[in-house]
């Protein structure tokens, strides 16, 4: 039999899916205006368009002839169909294809950097736990706070403007050394080189809300009776920060999606800042461009991961912590 | 009854004094707190003298790209503005448009929050669904979304919309903090006695619960600004938003766009910037401040909530 839990997780996901997608085909209606129209106005001005053509991308940003649910369905339709539209910056090209080019570049920064960021804010949180109120606490959570709370695409554009285009230690610009070929060491090294600023940018705006939520979790922990007892029978500090760690970092995954939503967010304006050619750059592009297939795909794209990266880590959560299994 | 009301309302006047009184010691005692509200406070009267107390007009143009100079503190910009006095007019319409931004987000936080924790059933079965959607929704692609939609239109709302995307992007996450305290202080004792005497709902939520919530309310608010600050400046940054109003995100929109980091105009970029990250880091203060005042209380609660628990399996 399926549990009550993973049920009632499934049917908040199932209704997320369809809630977001009404959003984001709602959107475009609720604004003062028409948007479409303005969009095809400025297209027309460069190129002559066939009425065919203004058809289709009016379809493909949701809007059709006929009352409100019956485009609705059209736009859910294309949507499964992976009908996406057309780009507007660059035409003929779909948004697809547009958009498909730079995904592996977004998989690998976002990638890293979530795994990177989970590590490093747990066992800063857990060591700020143990050391709580003492000045290296102290001192930890003011620096997390002041990162937490930092401007992060201005830290993008320090890093950009210190270490790139003054002094020239890193490069400013791209994913990789045009002149490398493909695979060779020099163009697996300039990768590297590239990929060192927005991630150490993106680590830094978004490892905070993995350290708070690991040094408040564990300081509860610490406060569960039977850690205390551990601590008067004399036990190891080691070992009590191995069994306290074991319980604050379970309720600490469910702060996963507020950290896979500080990274995509934080992830856009650091690749804008250092032209890396990801999603977000993609996203910077589309909206100077008005390049609404573009930016819809991109935002449909971002919703649907998200939502399924959080619907694994809930039914990961409830194989990894008996307390749920039980309720 | 009147004699018993009279005694009732003797008895709030005084626990509610000593409350206040220690409420106050506490925040004084708090080093976090003093430090974080002293940063904000300085910085909002340095942006109202700043506002109306500049050299020049912030649109009168000079020689373009000047670095500092005695007559021009910042140099000037790719126009032949003079930074400074831009700088100094800009940090206010900033200030302004996070706070209003946040207010609002805290007003809907805090009604959906109260309702959504407070009932149970299928109320709060349709208020979860939405606070936890919103929570899911990444704040910058989502705002993005909604203002180019808003530019393509041609809708000059200006501030007005950069007010509604901080609200609908910012909500969800106070909703959800003050959702789970509500829930907490309704499940203790006090709260189903008073229930059970046939009190409206909407009394126990206002005069009951919601005093208790004071500083969990401050503490999602200072969390909001914070959110709201860097959503505004982004947004602005990105180019999505009015940049005819001057303000530090449309100062350093134009610093990108006209390459004056390129160019190393340090002067024209870092002062806004860190301005920004001045602001963030005396509310960030302020908010690990409340944190701790609140914190204590909310251990008070789980203990009496695990008690509940227990005496239910006795009994």
């Amino acid at each position: 039999m399926i549990p009550k839990y993973v049920i009632r997780k499934s049917i908040f996901y199932f209704l997320s899916f369809w809630f977001i997608l009404f959003l984001d085909f709602l959107i475009p209606h609720l604004m003062p205006g028409n948007p479409v129209d303005a969009v095809i106005g400025s297209l027309s001005q460069t190129r002559s368009l066939s009425a065919q053509q203004i058809e289709a991308i009016k379809s493909s940003l949701g809007y059709t002839s006929g009352p409100i649910y019956l485009e609705f369905i059209s736009y859910v339709k294309d949507v499964f169909a992976g009908n996406f539209g057309v780009s507007l910056q660059y035409f003929p090209q779909t948004a697809w294809s547009v958009i498909s080019q730079s995904l592996s570049w977004t998989i690998i920064l976002f990638g890293l950097a979530l795994i990177i960021s989970f590590l490093l804010g747990n066992s800063l949180g857990l060591r700020s736990a143990h050391k709580r109120g003492k000045p290296r606490d102290s001192i930890i959570s003011v620096i997390s706070m002041f990162l937490y709370s930092f401007p992060y695409f201005w830290l993008a554009l320090l890093f950009l403007f210190f270490l790139a285009i003054q002094t020239h230690i890193l490069p400013e610009a791209g994913a990789f050394s045009i002149g490398a070929q493909y695979l060779s060491v020099a163009y697996l090294i300039s990768v590297v080189t590239h990929i060192i600023l927005p991630l150490a940018t993106l680590i830094i705006a978004s490892y905070g809300t993995w350290y708070l939520g690991m040094r408040n979790n564990t300081i509860a922990t610490l406060n569960e009776d039977y850690l205390k007892y551990a601590e008067i029978a004399g036990l190891k500090r080691t070992t009590i920060e191995a069994y306290s760690k074991k319980n604050a970092i379970l309720p600490n995954l469910t702060g996963f999606a507020m950290s896979l939503g500080s990274i995509i967010s934080g992830g856009i304006l650091v690749e804008m800042v250092f032209s890396y050619p990801g999603l977000g750059f993609d996203i910077y592009n589309a909206v100077i461009n008005e390049d609404f297939p573009v930016l819809e795909l991109a935002f449909f794209l971002i919703i649907i991961s998200v939502l399924v990266a959080n619907y694994i880590m809930d039914l990961l959560y409830y194989r990894l912590d008996p307390r749920i299994r039980e309720s | 009854m009147d004699i018993s009301s009279a005694e009732n309302s003797y008895l709030k006047i005084r626990t509610k004094r000593e409350k206040i009184n220690s409420y106050i010691k506490k925040l004084f005692e708090n080093k976090y707190l003093l430090s974080g509200l002293s940063i904000v406070i300085g910085v909002v009267v340095f942006a109202i003298v700043g506002f109306f107390v500049h050299p020049y007009n912030p649109y009168s143009t000079f020689a373009s790209n000047l670095p500092p100079s005695s007559s021009h503190f910042l140099g000037t910009n790719f126009f032949g503005n003079d930074i400074w006095s831009q700088y100094l007019v800009g940090i206010l319409p900033t200030i302004e448009v996070s706070f209003i931004g946040a207010i609002l987000a805290l007003l809907v936080a805090v009604i959906m929050g109260m309702f959504g924790g407070y009932y149970k059933g299928m109320k709060n079965e349709v208020i979860s669904f939405f606070i936890n959607v919103f929570i899911l929704i990444p704040g910058l692609p989502l705002a993005i979304v909604i203002s180019s939609d808003l530019e393509a239109s041609h809708a000059n709302l200006g501030t007005l919309a950069l007010v509604a995307v901080i609200v609908i992007t910012g909500w969800a996450y106070g909703a959800r903090t003050i959702r789970s305290q509500v829930m907490s202080i309704a499940s203790r004792d006090y709260i189903r006695f008073i229930r059970n005497t046939g009190e409206s709902d909407f009394r126990i939520i206002f005069s009951e619960i919601f005093p208790s919530l004071l500083s969990y309310i401050g503490y999602v608010f200072t969390n909001l600004f914070i959110i709201a600050i860097l959503l505004e400046n982004s947004l602005l940054f990105l180019g999505l938003g009015n940049e005819t109003i001057i303000s530090l995100g449309s100062i350093l929109y134009f610093a990108n766009t006209y390459s004056g980091i390129l160019l190393g105009e340090w002067w024209w970029f870092i002062p806004p910037g860190l301005t920004i990250a001045i602001i963030g880091v005396g509310f960030g203060l302020i908010s690990l401040g409340l944190d701790t005042i609140a914190n204590p209380s909310l251990r008070v609660f789980k203990e009496n909530r695990k008690k509940d628990k227990k005496m239910e399996r006795i009994s």
